[in-house]
């Protein structure tokens, strides 16, 4: 039931983009993001497309499985589309019914913010999916490194992040667990109506904070007897290299940016 | 309750970059009123098999009978819902999935979900509290305020509410102190005992519980189902068990040693204690 949620998903690979530093998958992730609503020009939106392309086939994530992750945030795609395209009165109308009156612009506006909506997710996807956790925090604490000089407590902050996210397939993994326990005690999770639906989730919801109440504090407690205490004076076990590669994706992702303001502000 | 598996197939996570096949060419006849007992290795499809036998998971291939309801990959969710009124599942660790405010209601749960009256409910859960020995001074009190064997007994007597024919144990003792162990195991039997409508799986890495308490025994390997016959068909074949990463029960390992060491004439298969104290008293007065 739980198993298509692939978000915090590490998928295994050797590919380019699993090969990138996470510095600079980061970087590029969070310049793609910007710009992606900086400018509704055509060539912008194209670029940003064809990065994405170009991402997705060097990453080398199987395509099936991608699209099953992709249901629900589906869902919320295709009414938002709707929302735009019903909501928007601008431009010409392209027909008539009695309930509702369809504008161009209405459908333009609902394919573009379909289009950033779903370039969005796929990107982010991407990152989690071809980075491991202990990466993706290295990489975010290496970022946040300037921040330090300012009083954050950017390693901590790392730290959190990694744990949350390290405990995504552990907590879906338990909440499948107790979904089944309740299931063979007759729970029924798929009939009824949404208010039933929603009712029927206290049994496995109690149960998922006890027991992740009870693992932060194990947690707590076999960090402090391994001798944990911050960042303070910590070395690191994995050096991250900036490597060709990296700079090349710097360097397309700059460019993209620079399209963005260009067709923004310049023409 | 008559269950059969049928050339059982499952994997997981179909068309996915995760997919694993945990069950293959599964052929398994549980007769009525039988005491089955499951021992593999972890990941052999234990818990797979379990599932299935419970209306949890479908086969990918193949069809799953259950009295005389068949499961097959297209059967409706519906029809499911109605095997698990019939098969109780005790998983792993039950006391997890206590959440209601008082012991007596979480117990209630499973009954009135599979449409009984509140009335009925309650009283079939004073049933099942009194038979896991939980006092009635608790049944107002909230489940987590219990010590982890009484919230375990709790949550069984959660699944016995609901008066279930076959009923699936999924490593029941695991994590508890010896006369733990054995109180809930002489439990299950005594509930088995009842009556003759009544059923039992059970899995266990306990090769002793396994001899003990079981008529037939499945040894899975891979997916696939290694040995399997009575305790005494079972564990006369130590090499192959061994094989597996398994062992016999305490009492045949030492009867067996013993069978080596002196070359006489010893019955290895005794699984109880008693029985295996008399087989050494009499091999020692056999030897003056």
């Amino acid at each position: 039931m739980l198993d298509h949620i692939i978000i915090g998903q590490y998928v295994p690979g050797h590919s380019k983009v699993h090969r990138l530093d996470p510095r600079a998958k980061l970087i590029c992730l969070m310049l793609f993001m910007v710009f992606l609503f900086v400018s509704r020009h055509p060539l912008s939106i194209g670029v940003a497309l064809l990065i994405a392309v170009l991402a997705f086939g060097l990453a080398n994530v199987p395509l099936t499985f991608y699209l099953r992750g992709m249901r629900f945030i589906a869902i919320i795609i295709i009414f938002t589309f709707l929302l735009h395209l019903f909501m928007t009165k601008e431009g010409p109308v392209l027909f008539t019914t009695p309930i509702v009156t369809i504008y161009l612009g209405g459908v333009l506006e609902g394919v573009l913010v379909g289009v950033r909506l779903l370039l969005l997710v796929i990107m982010a996807s991407l990152l989690t999916l071809t980075t491991t956790p202990v990466d993706l925090t290295d990489g975010m604490e290496s970022l946040m490194l300037p921040l330090k000089k300012v009083g954050m407590p950017t390693h901590e902050l790392a730290f959190m992040i990694s744990i949350a996210l390290r405990f995504i397939p552990t907590l879906l993994e338990e909440a499948m667990k107790i979904i089944k326990a309740q299931m063979a005690r007759g729970a029924n999770f798929t009939q009824g109506s949404i208010w039933k639906r929603v009712k029927a989730f206290v049994p496995v919801l109690v149960p998922l904070f006890v027991q992740s109440l009870n693992r932060a504090e194990d947690l707590a407690i076999a960090m402090e007897s391994r001798g944990y205490e911050g960042g303070e004076g910590r070395t690191k076990f994995r050096i991250l290299y900036w490597k060709r590669m990296d700079t090349i994706a710097l360097v397309i992702l700059t460019l993209y940016s620079m399209t963005a303001i260009f067709t923004r502000f310049l023409m | 309750m008559y269950m059969e598996a049928k050339n059982v197939k499952f994997t997981y996570m179909v068309g996915s970059p995760f997919e694993k096949t945990a069950l293959q060419n599964i052929n398994l006849t549980l007769e009525p009123n039988s005491y089955t007992v499951l021992i593999g290795h972890t990941g052999s499809g234990k818990s797979t098999l379990i599932q299935l036998f419970n209306g949890l998971l479908k086969p990918t291939d193949g069809s799953i009978q259950i009295g005389n309801r068949e499961i097959k990959r297209d059967t409706k969710q519906k029809h499911l819902y109605d095997v698990r009124k019939d098969v109780g599942m005790v998983f792993q660790y039950p006391e997890h999935q206590l959440f209601h405010e008082t012991i007596l209601k979480d117990v209630a749960f499973g009954p009135m979900n599979f449409g009984m009256s509140q009335e009925e409910a309650e009283k079939r859960a004073k049933e099942s509290l009194k038979l896991v020995g939980i006092e009635e001074g608790l049944y107002e009190r909230s489940p987590f305020d219990l010590s982890g064997g009484q919230m375990r007994r709790v949550a069984i007597a959660g699944v016995l509410a609901s008066n279930p024919k076959t009923l699936i144990l999924d490593e029941p003792t695991a994590g508890l102190d010896p006369q733990g162990k054995e109180d809930i195991m002489e439990l299950f039997y005594k509930w088995y005992e009842v009556s003759e409508e009544r059923s039992i799986i059970l899995v266990t890495h306990h090769m002793e519980d396994a001899a003990k308490y079981g008529d037939q025994l499945i040894v899975l390997e891979q997916g696939g189902i290694h040995l399997t016959g009575t305790p005494k068909e079972v564990f006369l074949q130590g090499d192959r068990l061994r094989k597996t990463g398994l062992s016999q029960p305490e009492t045949v390992r030492l009867l067996e040693s013993l069978k080596d060491k002196s070359k006489g004439h010893i019955d290895t298969l005794k699984f109880h204690l008693n029985e295996t104290v008399d087989e050494i008293v009499s091999f020692l007065r056999k030897d003056q």
